[in-house]
């Protein structure tokens, strides 16, 4: 046991913030500006690709996805469509670190989640090519897929493991270790959305350049986290409206 | 209750399984594991629970006695002799020689002796002082109902009826071994019924005194299925059990006057989303004589808040544990080095001088007293429990509104900007049997203590 000095008067030099830091920076108050940005960010950079509605020269068929441009279209793809369900990890992270890096581990934390999902949707965009490829159209490759997903909603354990999403995770405050445990935070909660979120993604990456389609599906994902799957009828009949036009 | 058969859902060991599913044969369609913990939900769920097990108590008795009778509250709080266990609950025997069906023998000794409650662990002024039922800030007072849950959350926590006195009495009742410690059995404890009819008059008593239930429809209008009466089960919402009187049908003896003015805001003003500006660098194994927390502490710049330093909030997260020691532990602030030393010091058997609890050094203690914690629950947050019983482990965080307590330590120049130490120590001297009172079990571990200024 430490021996403890006994308290004087209040220090007459309080320890400084690190690295000069004078005040909060906003995204230490208002974290969630990180992934929110960088989604709208995504959608402005696809629909400049792809037009406002969205059926552009990826519509059907490949759009060369291991190419730059495939690359990055994807990359925006994913940003747009998992940025929001970032938010609920980013806020978590920023305000339990220290406030003179919470914005920097907020930062951390949804590169890493973004980076995670952009390989995890690179690998989803190559099984859609191949999906959609042996039925030999797109449209009904993705008809199919959304039909999954709203069979998927109806898993009565689907709630229960949807509160997995978004643990906490204990992140050390200080010094390399509170920047490793950042990213790692950030990595696991993408991983743990790959459960919930792999098939409307890849219902997604299965018609690529489709913005209306990827917007329905981007909201339904979301309204299926904020109502943690107890929605699930509603949202499964959205999903099989979608697949329905799809396949008219 | 307790003769009823097996296949009867108004049997007695059919009750507690409602809240959590310690049996493991669940009949079909049965509402087991509903129960409602670390969450705005707490309080409108138990009340549920309650008003169910009153009438298929009520339903039981002869016909004659239903209109008569209602379930008794345990007031704690009121002073000797109300808390100490209630007599009728302590007899091994009736009159008549028969068992006393009130009695449960697993329980804390002193407790069915008559030992009376600490005042620390019956305390209600801090939970009632609450002057919101729920808030989402990670960081600020969880309120006095509990956390709302759902997207986005934080690990859960409990609300302030929850942190004291409902966890404290579980823990002090039951001890080490005993019923009421261990949520997944509390409710074989008949005592544990009073227990919660008294928390749910405590709900009652802070809304007389100003303060407002949430008008959210996810909370109001969230459904949970109800065993009644008649064995059938029930949809009851919130919102259909705000109204004791009107809706219920039942009200509290002695409730306070409704004067119709709310509750204000705490002084300081609010600075907007709390920020994290003190933080431990090592989890914490606390056994039953307590441990020591130090937080390295760097305040935000008062020059750029302008409205001076806030509201400080202290709070242990990141908390696991497989067993609790049935103790329950008082968080103390940079505790003076003689009353830290003397109370970690212990003699041949392990066990906490009784030094340590005279009245001198009892009351020097309670001028650093941030709150109390039972780590009731603990074994929900132990992920092979968890796992035996088919459902995720639970996160734990305790919330201390510790800015009043600053001041006072400020004014006395005991408060230091740059570090704080946080303790935990017994809140009673330790009375269980010498083969419970040894650091045997299994420590629980807290993670984080995090100090929050906003």
């Amino acid at each position: 046991m430490t021996q403890l000095s006994r308290a004087g008067p209040a220090a007459s030099n309080p320890r400084p913030a690190p690295s000069g830091r004078r005040a909060p920076s906003r995204l230490a108050r208002r974290p969630e500006l990180v992934p929110v940005l960088a989604s709208a960010l995504a959608w402005v950079v696809l629909v400049i690709a792809n037009g406002p509605i969205g059926h552009g020269h990826g519509a059907e068929g490949s759009h060369g996805l291991f190419t730059p441009n495939g690359i990055g279209l994807t990359a925006a793809m994913t940003i747009a469509m998992m940025g929001p369900l970032a938010v609920a990890g980013v806020r978590t992270t920023a305000f339990t670190s220290p406030w003179w890096r919470a914005g920097r581990a907020a930062a951390e934390f949804f590169a890493a989640f973004g980076l995670t999902w952009i390989v995890i949707a690179l690998c989803l965009a190559a099984f859609a090519e191949a999906w959609t490829g042996w039925l030999a159209s797109a449209t009904a490759g993705t008809a199919v897929l959304v039909a999954v997903c709203a069979l998927a909603q109806l898993d009565p354990g689907r709630p229960d493991r949807m509160t997995r999403c978004d643990r906490p995770m204990r992140l050390r405050a200080r010094g390399t270790e509170a920047d490793v445990d950042c990213v790692r935070f950030g990595a696991l909660t993408a991983g743990r959305d790959v459960r919930f979120c792999a098939l409307p993604m890849l219902a997604m990456l299965a018609l690529p350049g489709n913005l209306l389609v990827m917007a329905f599906l981007t909201a339904l994902v979301l309204a299926d986290r904020v109502t943690e799957g107890r929605r699930r009828l509603p949202i499964a009949a959205a999903y099989a409206v979608i697949a329905v036009v799809l396949a008219l | 209750m307790q003769q009823l058969p097996a296949s009867d859902p108004r049997r007695w060991d059919y009750q507690p399984a409602i809240h959590r599913a310690y049996l493991t044969k669940r009949p079909s369609g049965a509402p087991w594991g509903t129960g409602q913990n670390a969450s705005w939900f707490f309080l409108p769920w138990h009340r549920m629970y309650l008003f169910a097990f009153e009438n298929i108590v009520r339903s039981l008795l002869p016909e004659a006695e239903r209109a008569d009778w209602a379930l008794p509250f345990w007031d704690y709080s009121s002073g000797a002799p109300a808390n100490a266990l209630p007599p009728a609950f302590r007899v091994p025997t009736l009159p008549d020689a028969m068992r006393n069906p009130l009695f449960v023998p697993a329980r804390r000794a002193s407790v069915n002796s008559g030992a009376a409650l600490p005042s620390t662990v019956t305390d209600v002024a801090t939970a009632l002082a609450e002057t919101h039922f729920t808030t989402t800030d990670l960081g600020a007072s969880v309120g006095f109902g509990g956390p709302r849950t759902g997207f986005a959350r934080h690990p859960a926590a409990f609300g302030g009826i929850q942190a004291r006195p409902d966890g404290p009495v579980h823990v002090q009742v039951g001890g080490a071994a005993g019923l009421m410690s261990d949520p997944n059995t509390a409710a074989l404890d008949p005592i544990c019924w009073l227990h919660r009819a008294n928390i749910d008059r405590l709900w009652e008593v802070w809304n007389i005194g100003g303060g407002a239930n949430p008008t959210e429809r996810a909370w109001l209008d969230r459904p949970f299925r109800v065993r009644i009466a008649d064995g059938s089960s029930t949809r009851m919402t919130a919102r259909g059990v705000l109204d004791t009187v009107t809706q219920l049908d039942y009200t509290y003896e002695s409730l306070p006057v409704n004067t119709g003015v709310r509750k204000r805001p705490p002084r300081a003003p609010k600075l907007g989303r709390p920020l994290l500006i003190g933080i431990n660098h090592d989890p914490v194994q606390i056994g039953r004589r307590g441990a020591t927390a130090h937080l390295a502490v760097t305040p935000v710049p008062e020059q750029t808040t302008g409205a001076g330093p806030g509201r400080l909030h202290l709070h242990l997260t990141d908390i696991d544990g497989s067993t609790n020691p049935g103790v329950v532990f008082g968080v103390y602030l940079d505790l003076p080095d003689d009353l830290l030393i003397t109370a970690l010091s212990d003699n041949h058997s392990g066990c906490l001088s009784d030094s340590s609890f005279d009245p001198a050094r009892v009351d020097r203690r309670a001028d650093h007293l941030a709150g109390v914690t039972a780590f009731f629950g603990i074994q929900d947050t132990d992920p092979a429990i968890a796992a035996a019983s088919r459902r995720e482990p639970e996160g734990m965080r305790y919330s201390f509104d510790i800015t009043d307590l600053a001041d006072r330590l400020r004014a006395r120049d005991e408060w230091r900007t740059d570090a704080l130490t946080v303790t935990l120590l017994p809140v009673a001297p330790d009375d269980e049997p010498e083969s419970l009172a040894t650091d045997g079990t299994a420590p629980i571990r807290v993670g984080t203590f995090s100090l929050y200024q906003g």
